[in-house]
């Protein structure tokens, strides 16, 4: 076949065998739930704190192998990531599209050194306050000692990946928290700012349900935003918020009225990705 | 740096990475899942990719389109993860019982054995099959998108879809014969 028949496939790719919809179907719901969700940031935020601040060049947006190379990790370290994850937006596919960078996939050609900084995950209980405890301490960013899919026996790379499992195989250094096993806020090299987890959960409740609800019932899904507009004008999910009194808008046919809403969205926050979603759906010039 | 600089770097970094978790978080566990993490691990292996990410901001964005290297760490992450899962025989990953699926969601019941029913079909894929139908299928990547990522040719990428279906189709007549669909 050659490549013009290819990219003709491409356009108009076969359609997904009909047993197999409903499978497909079901496999597009959610399979990690809200509350997971927001442990997931508590945990990357616990884990990010703990990384020294050396930062990389700054706006660069790198192509090829060195997109995920982990030789051009820029560590973090500092900032206290705000958790604020709510569900992701529907399940459609996303508006827009790139052709993934090459290699992205493979980690032959980005295979780290074994003693590349930690990023073990932490387990926390759900629910928690991110506070690092030593088990948060970073291990090994593993996912590029996996080997090439398939084509490649078990991976020469196993070693460094059992390496990465041992508390004490990778000589990489660590957060002085973790070493001293004192409190992380100490250890910092700024002062800690204020937590925002109160307020985050609050906002996310509301959201998470104006979420949940907004295929069945967008009505409630606008009434829980504007719940929230009222309760959080300026908060952290404001963003998040519109975004959903958008779809709801738009589910309930109101379409005017969400492409004002849409409109002002995007004179808010200019460039953000709910701005290129609505731009994208045609809401907003 | 100065320290208002690394401030400002810090709180465009945060904004950033709470807008990627806000949008993705659920899309990547979702693949992550499919992809063959147990339900065990899935929190842990989301976590990574998101480290990954903060990790590599300055690298990554530039790049508006943030679900092609999502996935791409996620495909890694998930790879790391069956082995690890092998590597534990206590918990076999070819017949996932249907206590994997996330309690706290608020699917049918239906919808539920299905998603049980999708896990044990994936399971009987291989590895390269499995990565490029839930790529393509389940998360909507374009086969352009997951061919340059595996560095793999177009064709060789619709051979992978291809053959995925077809065993995935037989493998679900087996079970229907069986009598374990829902």
């Amino acid at each position: 076949m050659s490549d013009a028949d290819e990219t003709q496939r491409e356009a108009t790719p076969e359609a997904l065998p009909e047993e197999l919809a409903p499978l497909v179907e079901a496999m597009r719901a959610d399979v990690l739930g809200p509350a997971a969700v927001v442990d997931v940031a508590r945990r990357v935020e616990a884990v990010t704190r703990t990384l020294p601040h050396a930062p990389g060049p700054t706006g660069a947006a790198l192509t090829g192998a060195k997109l995920l190379g982990l030789g051009a990790l820029a560590v973090l370290g500092g900032a206290a990531l705000i958790v604020t994850a709510i569900h992701g937006v529907g399940g459609d596919a996303p508006a827009s599209r790139a052709v993934m960078s090459s290699g992205a996939l493979r980690d032959d050609a980005n295979t780290p050194p074994a003693h590349e900084t930690p990023a073990t995950p932490a387990r926390s209980a759900p629910g928690a306050r991110a506070t690092v405890s030593p088990s948060a301490a970073p291990a090994t960013a593993s996912e590029i000692t996996a080997p090439a899919a398939n084509t490649q026996a078990e991976p020469t790379h196993e070693e460094a990946r059992e390496s990465a499992d041992s508390a004490n195989a990778a000589p990489a250094p660590r957060p002085a928290h973790a070493r001293d096993e004192a409190p992380h806020a100490a250890a910092r090299p700024h002062a800690p700012r204020p937590d925002p987890s109160a307020s985050a959960d609050a906002e996310h409740v509301l959201l998470v349900e104006a979420r949940r609800t907004l295929p069945g019932d967008p009505a409630r899904a606008l009434a829980l935003a504007d719940q929230h507009a009222a309760r959080f004008a300026a908060g952290m999910l404001a963003p998040e918020r519109e975004m959903i009194a958008v779809d709801a808008l738009e589910a309930l046919g109101r379409r005017e009225a969400a492409a004002r809403r849409a409109a002002a969205l995007v004179a808010r926050w200019p460039g953000s990705s709910y701005a290129r979603r609505v731009q994208a759906r045609g809401l907003v010039p | 740096m100065q320290e208002g600089d690394a401030g400002r770097m810090d709180d465009a970094r945060s904004a950033w990475l709470r807008g990627l978790l806000s949008d993705h978080a659920a899309y990547v566990g979702r693949a992550l899942r499919y992809l063959g993490v147990p339900e065990r691990d899935l929190p842990d292996a989301c976590q990574e990719v998101f480290v990954v990410v903060a990790r590599r901001h300055t690298d990554l964005r530039g790049d508006t389109a943030p679900r092609p290297w999502l996935y791409a760490i996620a495909v890694n992450v998930a790879r790391n993860a069956r082995r690890t899962a092998r590597r534990r025989p206590e918990v076999p990953t070819a017949e996932l019982p249907e206590t994997e699926i996330a309690p706290a969601q608020l699917h049918s019941l239906e919808q539920r054995d299905r998603q049980a029913l999708a896990l044990r079909l994936l399971a009987t894929l291989s590895d390269e099959q499995r990565e490029v139908f839930v790529l393509h299928d389940v998360e909507a990547l374009t086969m352009a998108e997951i061919t340059a990522g595996l560095e793999i040719p177009l064709k060789t990428g619709y051979s992978r879809l291809r053959l995925a279906r077809e065993a995935l189709s037989r493998a679900l007549g087996r079970a229907r014969a069986r009598g374990e669909t829902p």
